[in-house]
């Protein structure tokens, strides 16, 4: 296919620098949400054992009398766990108010239990906060602001990100049956790069494109609904005809979970639910809906879809949201948003999205690094002034390193914290935002102070130690009287973090290696020592003698 | 390549985007419009049905946008896509003048 040059100009242009601009955003929200799309396994992780008594759930109704008889602000939102684990350490929860640190400090949800002896037993705490954060960074691309105004900013970078990938696919057309399986390793250092950004680019594209359209969507869904609303009127004008819940005359009349569960299975059967969420109105109706998943069918929430119920007649009074259960319109909206979470295709596509999320990850850091090294100014000849090279791109070149590393390694630091923390400190949520933070803002000086070129050695090691570090405490726990391990659900984390982390220290390994040929006015070129008189280099000699031969 | 043709095309990419941007905004709208009035019949509140209009106008307008930089001139990008604006407009006019 033949591009007019100046259109290829254009798109060159946008894409250049467009892509350095929402391109470390973009880095983080793919790491996080790679790893967030992991949440259960990590809060699991994170989250120390609690002896779990689960009530039978045949005394499920006993227990929610005797709890709404102590606490009666807990009728108004109450979940019953069908599986109790240590992430939700009680057959019954409720939120307790919230606290006053705005991380949400303390205990949030109340858990209890009927004792073999009958008696009742309530324990106030939190499953780990690290997961729900991780989350967090994912929606809100690393921004520390509110939701609301962070969405509408993410939704722009993913507005922008689809007219990246339209555009890299314009300037690739003309040279991509030539070069599609070209990976020309070695020789010309930025060819290799480019073929690799390519390469990642082009066989994540469908993915791409369902991730930003997606996203978009998620983001400013409120807004579009409301200029639609505006132009076109509110169509049909009697909006929500949603299930009017039923009266609700005497709560002892709601048929047991155990009736619930089985009028369920029989209307919707190979649907498995996992928690039934009981709300109470200002009117005093209860509503109740059931969550749960169908391995047959896509859900329309990130994990779960959900099945609403009548707790009075045990009729599945909505099916909006019950997976296969849903009318036409329904199942599309389901299915696009499931085109964003991949909880379809079990833990086989759930993989193939973290990888290409990682891949992603890859795509970004490659395009920036790209981007800036076009951009060096070179030493012509054997001149032997080094040129020097524009404040912004060192500038750039820093934090092209400094962001995507650092994002990976405050993650890695705020999961592994999460077992020495627990237990002995106040405000754990505000402790693990702020680690991440920390570790983040430290990995961006520390890459602005040494330079992009050292920096991107010493980051890639830092961060293979950080990701060490989640193995590190777990094995640290089994020989010291601190934290906790799960057994096999636990190590599965543990395994992941430590091919994680071998895979960094060799990514550094190749850095130091590929820094050490580099031609000595570029901006990755690591100096054996500082010539100007700051600190010499510790560790060991990175380069011994200039390289011979200059690049290209 | 000549310099001026180099500096007069990164000047238009602005141009271009703006087009594709705010008119391809307004493309989609009267898009999505359409579609619920002969299709799906709900818009603007928080139906499956009515999510149906707000993908489609994610759906025309992200492509819109990214297209538009193919323009050969900001100014044709203008003209073109105020050309499909009326067109998908036309028949909301038309409908509203007719009631």
């Amino acid at each position: 296919m033949r591009i007019h040059h100046e259109t290829a100009r254009v798109y060159k242009a946008v894409h250049g620098w467009i892509g350095i601009s929402i391109g470390l955003a973009l880095f983080i929200a793919f790491f996080a949400g790679a790893v967030g799309s992991f949440k259960a396994p990590i809060q699991r992780w994170t989250t120390p054992p609690a002896p779990v008594t689960a009530t039978p759930i045949a005394q499920v109704p006993a227990l929610v009398e005797r709890v709404l008889a102590v606490y009666p602000e807990a009728a108004a939102d109450y979940l019953i766990m069908l599986e109790p684990g240590p992430a939700h350490p009680g057959r019954m929860s409720w939120k307790l108010p919230p606290g006053s640190s705005p991380h949400g400090q303390g205990p949030v949800r109340a858990y209890a239990d009927l004792a073999p002896d009958g008696s009742l037993h309530v324990t106030r705490t939190s499953p780990s906060p690290v997961g729900g954060q991780i989350v967090q960074l994912h929606l809100k691309m690393g921004l520390p602001f509110d939701e609301t105004i962070a969405k509408p900013i993410t939704g722009a970078v993913a507005a922008v990100y689809f007219l990246m990938l339209v555009s890299g696919v314009i300037l690739l057309l003309p040279s991509m049956m030539n070069s599609l399986f070209a990976r020309r390793v070695g020789g010309n250092i930025k060819r290799m790069w480019l073929d690799l950004h390519s390469g990642f680019g082009l066989f994540g594209l469908p993915f791409h494109f369902a991730i930003s359209l997606t996203a978009v969507v998620f983001c400013w869904q409120g807004q579009i609904e409301r200029v639609q609303a505006a132009v076109f009127g509110a169509m049909p004008a009697a909006a929500e005809q949603g299930v009017v819940p039923l009266e609700h005359p005497h709560p002892e009349k709601m048929l047991t979970p155990e009736q619930l569960l089985a009028a369920l299975a029989r209307q919707a059967p190979g649907f498995q639910p996992s928690a039934m969420l009981y709300t109470r109105d200002d009117e005093g109706r209860t509503r109740l809906l059931i969550n749960g998943v169908d391995p047959r069918h896509a859900v329309r929430g990130p994990s779960s879809g959900a099945a609403e119920m009548d707790p009075f007649t045990g009729v599945i009074a909505s099916a909006s949201r019950l997976p296969g259960r849903q009318d036409g319109w329904e199942a599309l909206e389901t299915n696009l948003r499931a085109l964003h979470f991949g909880n379809y295709g079990g833990l086989f596509v759930h993989w193939l999205y973290a990888a290409l999320a990682l891949g992603g990850c890859a795509l970004v850091y490659s395009g920036n690094l790209l981007w800036i090294e076009s951009r060096r100014i070179k030493a012509r000849g054997n001149d032997p002034e080094l040129p020097c090279q524009p404040r912004t791109s060192r500038i750039l070149g820093a934090l092209a390193i400094g962001v995507p590393l650092g994002c990976v390694s405050g993650i890695a630091i705020t999961i592994a914290a999460a077992k020495p923390l627990t237990g002995r400190v106040e405000d754990l949520a505000a402790w693990h935002y702020w680690l991440f933070y920390g570790v983040f803002l430290l990995a961006v000086i520390w890459a602005q102070l040494r330079g992009p070129g050292r920096a991107g050695v010493e980051l890639l090691r830092a961060t293979a130690l950080a990701i060490a570090s989640i193995p590190g405490v777990s094995f640290l726990a089994t020989i010291l009287p601190f934290g906790w391990n799960h057994g096999i659900e636990g190590a599965a984390v543990d395994a992941v973090a430590l091919v994680a982390a071998l895979a960094f220290w060799m990514m550094g390994a190749r850095a130091l290696r590929r820094s050490c040929g580099k031609p000595f006015d570029s901006l990755w070129h690591v100096p054996p020592s500082r010539a100007h008189g700051h600190a010499t280099h510790r560790g060991p000699p990175r380069q011994t003698a200039f390289p011979a031969a200059k690049e290209e | 390549m000549s310099a001026p043709s180099y500096s007069r095309s990164a000047l238009d990419w602005w141009g271009r985007g703006a087009a594709g941007l705010f008119l391809g905004g307004l493309l989609a709208l009267g898009l999505s419009g359409l579609f619920a009035r002969f299709g799906s019949g709900e818009i603007g509140v928080a139906t499956a049905r009515a999510a149906a209009s707000i993908w489609l106008f994610v759906a025309t307008w992200l492509p819109v946008f990214a297209l538009s930089f193919r323009a050969r001139s900001a100014e044709r990008a203008w003209v073109l896509l105020g050309a499909f604006n009326l067109l998908v407009w036309a028949p909301h006019f038309l409908n509203a003048s007719g009631r």
